[in-house]
């Protein structure tokens, strides 16, 4: 399903439908999805469809620009790096490109949304929620709902830690995709409740294309962080 | 008498020293301070006005167009013989008269710089203000100024806002907020909860974390209370607290339970002696003097 489509296509599967045509001289595009649906009209002479994951936070609205991803507790030894494989929510974006711009069309998930608080209601945050099994081998995901995320934590303090979530900062977050999409993040703990983390901008494995990026779109350069201090419990 | 001599070098007036260059110089300095101003406001409407929340915008854009127009006046104030160190010495004593005479402004102003140092509010903020409910639209260095849910404008000054008590309703990121859902005695309270759970735990904005709280609060006269309370993201917690009654509503009635209304037993100690006529639908009431 990801990938970029000239003009007029159509892709129908399993309930879910999206395509771009051509009436009375203008484009139509048009998506449906578990008796949701979407129609935008287009006025061009021509162009590109986009389809490809984003960050997972703008549905059902933009409320937060976090992502925490919830898992079993693991316990790492002092001064050890280790690599634990999770899920991440798939929204996928359809992009409209022409003379070098680019224009959200719609976005859509076949995910459930929720939302949680990170920390305190007065010192802490809104975060998109994902609940993962945690793995020590890649898991097989269903790439329409769930994407890979692997997390390399390195435990930089001299105790035992527990982790049992990450939270990722939406204008740092790099997702590359090929059939599925991925995510390499990375995890530092700097004491048994704080740690920092962040994407690394590289796929996970060969021949994954870099995902379109909204947050990075809107953020101001310079301003937004790329990463997460995660101060309020790891 | 010498006629007007309109050469740059030349004085405006007999008395002072400003040139007509000098005028021209600083009526260009003026326009261009305009020009800058103006062209910096639009440059940045457009660039973050998807970047960056409207009232971050505000103020930076108000940040920028008091800085140019200072720079202008600090720029331009020499030409006109003014000696920035003679006027810091008489500011000294103009504001200690003009605080003797007009000491509600300046209690304003104080109260303004504490309001944006302290900051209790921030443009934007959904709050109360000694009984005015609303959103702050502005911020100003005397007064506030609030658009109630109404969109009433409202002028507060800031000495009124400094010194009253302030409930900001979204200054922290999540809030509570609850109901209670009555349910008929003869229903099954835990599958009412159940359902309510389910409910609360379908809506994507009805936090994870703190979790709902759904219980059984109280034996009433008719009905058994149900208390539901719920965490929110303070920004949208109006949408939700809306949207997730009338679902829980409608579950419980899809369900079988339905909502009570307010009814009471009568028992007679003896039986009643009378006729009893049961009234069908479409029928009017009994005629004058017949009696049941």
């Amino acid at each position: 399903m990801y990938g970029t489509y000239g003009f007029a296509f159509h892709i129908e599967k399993d309930g879910f439908s999206i395509e771009v045509n051509q009436e009375n001289g203008i484009y139509v595009y048009r998506r449906s999805l578990d008796g949701s649906s979407a129609e935008r009209k287009l006025v061009s002479s021509g162009g590109r469809v986009i389809v490809n994951p984003v960050e997972p936070l703008n549905l059902p609205r933009e409320v937060s620009r976090h992502l925490i991803v919830e898992f079993e507790p693991v316990s790492i030894e002092p001064g050890a790096q280790e690599t634990v494989y999770l899920t991440f929510p798939i929204e996928v974006a359809v992009f409209v490109a022409a003379k070098g711009n680019y224009e959200v069309l719609d976005i859509f998930s076949w995910n459930r949304q929720k939302y949680t608080l990170y920390g305190s209601p007065d010192r802490g945050l809104i975060a998109r929620w994902w609940g993962s099994q945690v793995a020590f081998s890649p898991p097989l995901v269903d790439p329409r709902r769930e994407g890979l995320l692997s997390l390399t934590i390195t435990n930089a303090t001299n105790a035992w830690v527990d982790v049992s979530r990450v939270v990722l900062e939406g204008y740092g977050m790099k997702i590359f995709y090929d059939d599925s999409a991925s995510i390499r993040a990375w995890m530092r703990i700097s004491s048994s409740m704080v740690a920092e983390t962040g994407c690394h901008d590289a796929p996970y494995r060969d021949g994954q294309r870099k995902s379109l990026e909204l947050y990075t779109a809107r953020s101001i350069p310079g301003i937004e962080r790329s990463r997460f201090l995660m101060d309020q419990g790891i | 008498m010498n006629p007007l001599n309109f050469s740059l070098d030349a004085p405006v007036t007999s008395v002072s020293a400003i040139t007509w260059g000098h005028l021209i110089y600083v009526c260009l300095l003026v326009a261009a301070a305009a020009v800058i101003s103006r062209v910096l406001t639009i440059y940045l409407k457009k660039s973050l006005t998807d970047k960056i929340k409207r009232n971050q915008l505000d103020i930076l854009l108000k940040a920028v167009n008091y800085g140019i127009a200072i720079i202008a006046f600090l720029i331009i104030l020499p030409y006109f013989e003014v000696d920035l160190s003679g006027l810091l010495v008489a500011g000294g004593f103009a504001s200690i008269v003009i605080g003797i005479a007009s000491q509600s402004v300046i209690g304003n102003l104080v109260s303004g710089i504490f309001l944006i140092v302290e900051r209790p509010i921030a443009i934007g903020d959904n709050i109360n203000i000694g009984g005015t409910s609303g959103n702050v639209t502005d911020i100003n260095i005397f007064s506030t100024i609030i658009k109630t849910y109404d969109g009433i404008y409202v002028r507060i000054p800031n000495e009124t806002v400094f010194t009253s008590d302030i409930t900001n309703y979204v200054a922290h990121v999540a809030r509570r907020f609850e109901y209670t859902v009555g349910i008929p005695y003869a229903a099954d309270a835990p599958q009412a909860i159940r359902i309510i759970r389910q409910v609360i735990w379908d809506h994507p904005l009805a936090l994870c974390e703190p979790g709902p709280s759904v219980f059984v609060d109280e034996l009433g006269d008719n009905a058994v209370n149900i208390k539901v309370r719920v965490w929110a993201p303070s920004s949208d917690w109006w949408e939700v607290r809306t949207e997730l009654l009338w679902t829980i509503k409608a579950e419980l009635q899809k369900n079988g339970i339905e909502i009570p209304f307010p009814q009471r037993e009568v028992w007679f100690r003896n039986d009643l002696g009378g006729r009893i006529t049961v009234l069908q639908e479409g029928e009017g009431p009994m005629p004058p003097g017949e009696k049941t």
